[in-house]
């Protein structure tokens, strides 16, 4: 689905694993010299000399504040803040500082909280009235805050300061992302776009298990079925236990994009875009959840779960619990999106170095790959109305973007830069090209085959690059070089192979989401599938559901789309 | 006093008492369970082998928890709330139950406050409006979101008043004869006298503040600022570890059920301690509360 | 002997808490009219546009409202029912119970889980009533399960309501306790006497002896027929039992503060508030009129 990714658990912990595709940086400078650009107010933080180095300091995307300013944000992933150098964190970094000095702001944080109670902290802090001055927000909520007048209009902004890069990425949508961020002719927020790699929903399982147990690899929901019974019954971890979990779920069977342990490739498999809006073969937008093939895929899952295949507390787990089966080496399966390599399943590989896992994609019924996508852009920088420089939040990013991928000569301060830039950077966000994972994973290939010259890489891809041969000479001897290769050669390989996809209407996702009646057909929604899965309710009150959910007013609202 | 009980009275009796014993331990058997788990071995614990003995006996979990920062912290705050709340909850029960228990004739007002309290108590504001109205005094984050809302706990001040009115009258006139003022009759004679039902009042409302973790949750948005409660309904319940990074090499000798055992069973503690005091004042409270007749 | 000075002192001694009542409970009363409109906290009250009662008829149209209210309803009263009923039986059984140590050690074992909070509670009962727990492991000697406890929307309410009675029934005996042993033991002796067996005794001495309080219980626990317990749904649901363990509060929680409709949210907290004073007041009259209560 779509914007709901922002609410969920699952988005956040994605931004920190998902890694900032540090890389594939485009060849030329971000922004041109600044012939073109008046010159802007020295800044008190940057010498004179530096300034005539770096003339880019002056263009409208880097000019510095004229006076230092303050700007009070909010943030998640507090949990993981031990994971920051010695020295260094959340509130006061290197990377932040170089971001401080450059632009002349002083960033202060309202609240650091984990990931997961972000968004609830936010909703908070919106009700109680007293918000940031900069914060990233989902649909819904950039739709009430400009209801009511609480955040700039950034519509004179967002073309002035944002990089080149960053334009360009927009562009790359067709235009849908400031689409998705413009309400009654203004641009409200900074969109994002999403790398559309992590959609696709893979199935991750260990080689190791499958060698032991003579077992071939999946390519259908049938195989996937097989190997999960086998894995339950035939004690692949040989600790003479019938300890071992077939299929891992969550309360989220259904999520776009990147729901670790989702159904997700399941439903596409049966021909079934559940959560996403997409024209059917009359050219009619409709909804996939309540479509005659969610019913199928739905049927199958109750049969599954019935005979014991899907883990049978998966409805009451979250992602953290279900984590703990593959990483405690209990289950030898895991749907998910191309970097779960990263996490989880690096700590799989941490405790148990045989641990081999390897992704595969599920054909649909007619043998193909297809996927259901949902938008590039689902949630949006906002700049609380009234802050006196409502660019800052444009040329945060920019110098972002510079930090990651090395650009400006930003400096790159940190090996493990990929693993903590959403605790380094003031506004963890990405604006990406969209298809930039499959095209890296074709680079390093060719690289590989000796077809391409490394040392033409940026130093970001160097180093990912060595980390890919490291683990081919010794696999699995260091679980980060790993999960590198992994995400970034086995899986995105497999995304650049080719697949069909089934896009969501950026518009129909946008007008449903932000519907006042939109909450309770989503509780319905969730309430019913994960019901039908456990036997709770039979498949036969599938059409009870549609029917209520027509009724409640969701067929209204498709009736209205399609006028 | 009955001598002459028959053998099947006698088999009726053991039969009850056996039965009774059984309910009372079957009441403990989760916390025993509890107990058992934060002592095992993680693989037996995952195996579903724990019981009521530990499996594979070692302290690895507490030993754990006496190095985690964020656990320590948090029972920090909760101590602090329960003294300042405490503190305020003791002092303004007392102020608060002292006039109401007067008569009319001596406090003429005294019924219509009464009527205001008791109205107090018994309405209940949804959600929406109490956390706008704590955030509008700009409360959020600090530690009187979590003490002030609660700081006159009406239950308690008619529990008190009850109390106080039925301390004998001739006390009181004497203190009166003596020229005591108000605050000299609290202080020397009602004081004194009440100190049962002051160590009631008090019991519950430290109790109440221990275990409250709601408050917490969405009054605190730094998470720094969590009572334990609230920490550990994060941690067991919502399932949100505060650990990733260390937690690989955490794995390899706990899991997060061993870990959660232990820290459930670590906040039980203070409650176990004093819960001694607990059934022996809370008792007498809930009959001063509950049978005024 | 009433002097102006002690009137004084009365009035300086009660502002404190007045003060702080007011703060935080009157004030709320007044927020409470963003139910009347669209709220919108960027506007604040005085800035946001009246709606009427478009959000409390709204409110009767969704099918979740009304569900929540009878989960809510019918929790609250099934917990009151099956406490009640092993509060006096434990009462009356602990009764006949004649070792005093024996009768001491038990109700230190009962009223234990009354002083932990929910919280805890709920970290033990998710481990215990998991698919490998001790509750499974138990019904699985009787070949039964295993039972997914958590997870399905028949048994979700009697988990919460049999927890509810593991937590409480000690400490409600408590006053069936006292009530029993301020009966006139002469009355048991003349039964004795007459050639009443122990069934008799309790039958038409012991329970008659509590009645009153039973009944005073009864009628107090009408004001509290919509509080289904927010501490213990909040940390034991999950979105596979909202169907029927989703409760009045826990949804004005979601719906007002996480999903920011907060005039919805306030709408539906009133409508509880509103009722729930109606219904104390039935009870303090109930209480009043059957069991001669008062509360002060």
């Amino acid at each position: 689905m779509i914007r709901r990714a922002l609410l969920t658990p699952v988005l956040l912990v994605t931004l920190l694993a998902v890694v900032l595709s540090a890389c594939a940086g485009p060849a030329q400078p971000a922004q041109a010299p600044a012939a073109e650009q008046a010159a802007q107010p020295a800044a008190t933080a940057v010498p004179a000399d530096v300034l005539a180095a770096q003339p880019w300091r002056q263009t409208d995307a880097y000019s510095p504040l004229p006076e230092r300013a303050s700007l009070v944000l909010v943030k998640g992933g507090q949990e993981n803040a031990s994971l920051m150098p010695e020295g260094e964190s959340i509130e006061d970094n290197r990377a932040l500082q170089y971001i401080e000095d450059t632009l002349n702001v002083d960033v202060t944080f309202a609240w650091v909280v984990p990931s997961d109670s972000y968004s609830d902290k936010l909703n908070l802090s919106i009700a109680s009235g007293d918000i940031p001055d900069v914060m990233t927000v989902d649909a819904i909520q950039m739709q009430q805050l400009t209801e009511a007048g609480a955040i700039e209009d950034l519509t004179p902004y967002v073309e002035k300061y944002a990089n080149a890069d960053i334009l360009a990425n927009w562009e790359q949508t067709g235009g849908v992302a400031l689409q998705a961020a413009t309400i009654d002719g203004k641009i409200m927020g900074i969109p994002n776009v999403q790398p559309q790699a992590d959609a696709p929903i893979m199935v991750w399982v260990r080689q190791d298990w499958l060698d032991k147990l003579g077992l071939a690899a999946p390519e259908t929901v049938d195989d996937v079925e097989a190997i999960a019974k086998a894995f339950i019954e035939q004690d692949p971890d040989g600790n003479g236990a019938a300890d071992t979990i077939g299929l891992t779920g969550t309360t989220n069977p259904v999520q776009v994009p990147s729901n670790l342990h989702g159904f997700d490739a399941i439903f596409n498999a049966y021909g079934a875009f559940p959560e996403l809006f997409y024209r059917n073969a009359d050219g009619e937008i409709v909804y996939g959840s309540i479509q005659p093939e969610t019913k199928e895929a739905l049927t199958r899952l109750a049969a599954m779960y019935q005979a014991g295949i899907i883990d049978p507390e998966f409805a009451t787990k979250d992602g953290d619990k279900a984590n703990e089966i593959v990483v405690g080496g209990r289950g030898g399966i895991m749907m998910g999106p191309w970097w779960i390599s990263w996490w989880p399943l690096a700590d799989s590989v941490n405790n148990d170095p045989n641990a081999d896992w390897q992704p595969f994609m599920i054909k649909d019924k007619n043998g193909n790959y297809t996927f259901g996508m949902g938008d590039y852009t689902y949630s949006f920088v906002v700049v609380k109305k009234g802050y006196p420089h409502p660019e800052i939040a444009l040329k945060i990013l920019n110098v972002q973007n510079d930090l990651s991928y090395g650009l400006n000569d930003a400096p790159q301060y940190y090996p493990n830069f990929n693993e903590i830039w959403t605790l380094l950077f003031p506004i963890p966000f990405l604006i990406e090209q969209p298809y930039v994972v499959e095209r890296m994973a074709t680079e390093y290939q060719e690289a590989l085959d000796g077809t391409r010259d490394p040392e033409a890489f940026s130093e970001a891809m160097k180093l990912e690059y060595g980390q890919i041969q490291s683990d081919i000479a010794a696999p699995r001897s260091d679980s980060s070089n790993w999960a590198t290769r992994m995400a970034r050669l086995d899986a995105a390989k497999l995304l650049a192979g080719g697949y069909d996809e089934v896009r969501t209407d950026p518009v129909a996702s946008r007008v449903f989401s932000t519907d006042p009646t939109w909450p309770a057909l989503q509780k319905l929604e969730e309430e019913t599938f994960l019901q039908i899965i456990t036997g709770a309710k039979s498949i036969d009150d599938f059409d009870a559901f549609v029917e209520e959910w027509n009724n409640s007013g969701g067929a209204a609202l498709l009736e209205k789309m399609n006028q | 006093m009955f001598s002459s009980r028959s053998t099947s009275d006698r088999i009726i009796d053991w039969l009850i008492t056996g039965f009774l014993l059984l309910a009372g331990i079957s009441t403990l058997l989760p916390l025993v369970n509890t107990l058992a788990i934060s002592l095992s071995d993680k693989a037996a614990v995952s195996g579903g082998m724990v019981g009521l003995w530990p499996v594979g006996f070692n302290l690895n979990s507490y030993g754990y928890i006496l190095r985690d920062d964020k656990f320590w912290q948090a029972f920090g705050v909760s101590v602090l709330r329960v003294v300042l709340g405490g503190g305020l909850n003791f002092v303004l029960t007392v102020l608060t139950a002292f006039p109401l228990s007067r008569t009319v004739k001596a406090f003429p007002a005294r019924n219509f406050f009464m009527w205001l309290f008791v109205f107090g108590m018994i309405l209940n504001v949804g959600i929406v409006p109490w956390y706008l109205t704590i955030s509008g005094y700009k409360l959020i984050d600090t530690i009187w979101a979590l003490v002030l809302p609660g700081a006159i706990p009406i239950f308690n001040v008619i529990i008190l008043m009850n109390f106080f009115r039925n301390i004998p009258k001739e006390l009181d006139e004497a203190a009166r004869i003596d020229g005591a003022n108000p605050w000299q009759l609290l202080w020397s004679v009602y004081l004194p006298t009440s100190i049962p039902a002051l160590a009631t009042i008090t019991l519950f409302s430290i109790v109440g503040h221990w275990n409250s973790f709601f408050d917490g949750l969405i009054l605190m948005n730094n998470p720094d600022n969590y009572p334990l409660q609230t920490y550990i309904q994060q941690l067991v319940i919502a399932d949100r570890p505060a650990l990733h990074g260390g937690q690989a090499q955490m794995l390899a000798q706990l899991s997060s059920n061993t870990l959660n055992a232990a820290k459930l069973f670590v906040a039980m503690i203070p409650i176990l301690l004093v819960y001694p005091f607990l059934q022996r004042y809370f008792i007498r409270g809930i009959m001063l509360g509950a049978v005024k007749e | 002997m009433f002097r102006d000075t002690d009137r004084l002192a009365y009035y300086v001694m009660i502002l404190p808490g007045l003060v702080l009542l007011i703060a935080f409970t009157f004030v709320p009363l007044v927020y409470s009219v963003i139910a009347f409109q669209k709220f919108n906290p960027a506007l604040g009250i005085q800035g946001s546009p009246w709606v009427g009662l478009d959000n409390i008829l709204y409110m009767f149209s969704l099918r979740d409202a009304r569900q929540v209210f009878t989960n809510t309803v019918f929790i609250a009263t099934m917990k009151m029912i099956f406490v009640l009923i092993t509060a006096v039986a434990f009462a009356l059984l602990l009764n006949e119970v004649r070792f005093l140590r024996i009768r001491r050690s038990i109700q230190t074992m009962v009223y234990l889980p009354h002083f932990l909070s929910w919280v805890i509670l709920a970290g033990i009962l998710r481990t215990i009533l998991a698919r490998d727990g001790m509750m499974n492991d138990f019904l699985g000697i009787f070949g039964i399960g295993p039972v997914y406890f958590l997870g399905q929307p028949n048994i979700f309410p009697w988990v919460i309501i049999f927890s509810d009675v593991w937590k409480e029934f000690g400490f409600e005996a408590i006053v069936y306790l006292a009530a029993l042993t301020a009966i006139d033991p002469t009355l048991y002796e003349v039964a004795e006497l007459d050639g009443a067996n122990r069934f008799q005794k309790m039958r038409f001495i012991s329970i008659p002896g509590i009645a009153p309080v039973i009944v005073l219980v009864a009628c107090l626990s009408i004001g509290n027929v919509l509080n289904a317990g927010f501490d213990q749904i909040f940390n034991l649901y999950s979105p596979i039992v909202y169907s029927t363990g989703d409760i009045i509060d826990t949804y004005v929680y979601r719906i007002g503060l996480i999903q920011g409709q907060y005039s919805l949210g306030t709408a539906v907290g009133l409508f509880k508030t509103v009722v729930a004073l109606l219904l104390i007041g039935v009870s303090y009259w109930a209480a009043g009129r059957w069991a001669n209560y008062r509360i002060f």
